[in-house]
């Protein structure tokens, strides 16, 4: 029997496979990374304002979890920003497969504050993930210049 | 430091923190679509503000289809978001992060089937780990 958890868990790995691939058509037209961050940012609020609404989920929680989602939305901004900026001053082949490392971070943080408990095959399957993760970042067989050598844009025809 | 590993390793800290924040959120109550929305606005203004401040990347004469893409791809990651919220609501973080960080390969199979990228031998073993891994993690 799967697990809910895991349902959604492959939804989103669909959905963000999927734009990954919609990012990759649209900066191979030569749109810049922080524009089609900036851009794709209104189609995600504005998508998840539509979800919200059709399903009609309010349950805001307490006031901590309001900050905790602000924080959230923060960080994941901060995110971007920094991934770019390092993507910006170094090598994609190895600024890439470090920050696939930050789920390491979460781990940490979850196992120690949070007390989640894994199993041996659970560990097993994390290690997998993180191997997999760098390994999936891999750009040593494609040319990988900074991004500020990248075109900037393509002129509209 | 080179001030490019400073900032990578900034991108570790604050996606590692975000997985973390997210599931704190939902232990404290809001449910996973809230959660996506109030993100989801915050994001938007953190994104605007940083093209907006980098003035030199800001586009001229953008054309609408790039625009429609960039928007669609957007709604795309809205609802993985949203998925990523709802899995981190059931089930532990330590479990979902790193699941749902493989979507790379999802990106790279469509990339190879329709872009006809090559794939790399790393890439190619990077796949089947990633099946290996979804396997033995889904399976619990």
């Amino acid at each position: 029997m799967i697990a809910g958890w895991v349902l959604f868990a492959l939804a989103c790995v669909t959905f963000w496979g999927l734009w990954g691939f919609v990012g990759k058509l649209t900066m191979n037209r030569g749109m810049s990374y922080l524009t089609f961050a900036a851009i794709s940012s209104l189609g995600m609020a504005a998508t998840a304002l539509i979800v919200m609404l059709m399903v009609g989920a309010f349950r805001s929680g307490s006031a901590a979890s309001f900050g905790f989602a602000l924080l959230t939305g923060l960080l994941a901004g901060l995110g971007i920003i920094a991934f770019y900026g390092a993507l910006e001053r170094g090598r994609a082949a190895i600024v890439v497969p470090l920050v696939a490392l930050y789920p390491a971070v979460t781990l940490i943080l979850s196992v120690t504050l949070l007390h989640e408990r894994l199993s041996r095959l659970q560990g097993l399957g994390i290690a997998l993930t993180l191997v997999a993760a760098v390994m999936l970042s891999d750009e040593s067989s494609a040319e990988t210049p900074k991004v500020s050598d990248l075109p900037e844009r393509r002129d509209a025809s | 430091m080179r001030d490019w590993l400073i900032f990578a390793c900034g991108g570790i800290l604050f996606w590692g923190l975000f997985g973390f924040t997210s599931k704190l959120a939902t232990t404290e109550g809001m449910d996973y679509l809230t959660l996506n929305f109030v993100g989801s606005s915050v994001l938007m203004l953190t994104s605007l503000t940083a093209w907006a401040v980098s003035a030199r990347r800001a586009p001229r004469n953008q054309r609408w289809s790039e625009i429609n893409l960039a928007l669609a791809g957007g709604a795309l990651s809205g609802l993985g978001q949203g998925a990523f919220f709802g899995a981190l609501e059931r089930g532990p973080a330590a479990l979902v992060v790193p699941l749902c960080a493989l979507y790379p390969a999802v990106t790279i199979a469509l990339s190879f089937a329709f872009l006809h990228e090559k794939l790399s031998r790393r890439q190619k073993l990077a796949i089947g780990l990633t099946l290996a891994a979804g396997l033995v993690l889904s399976t619990q």
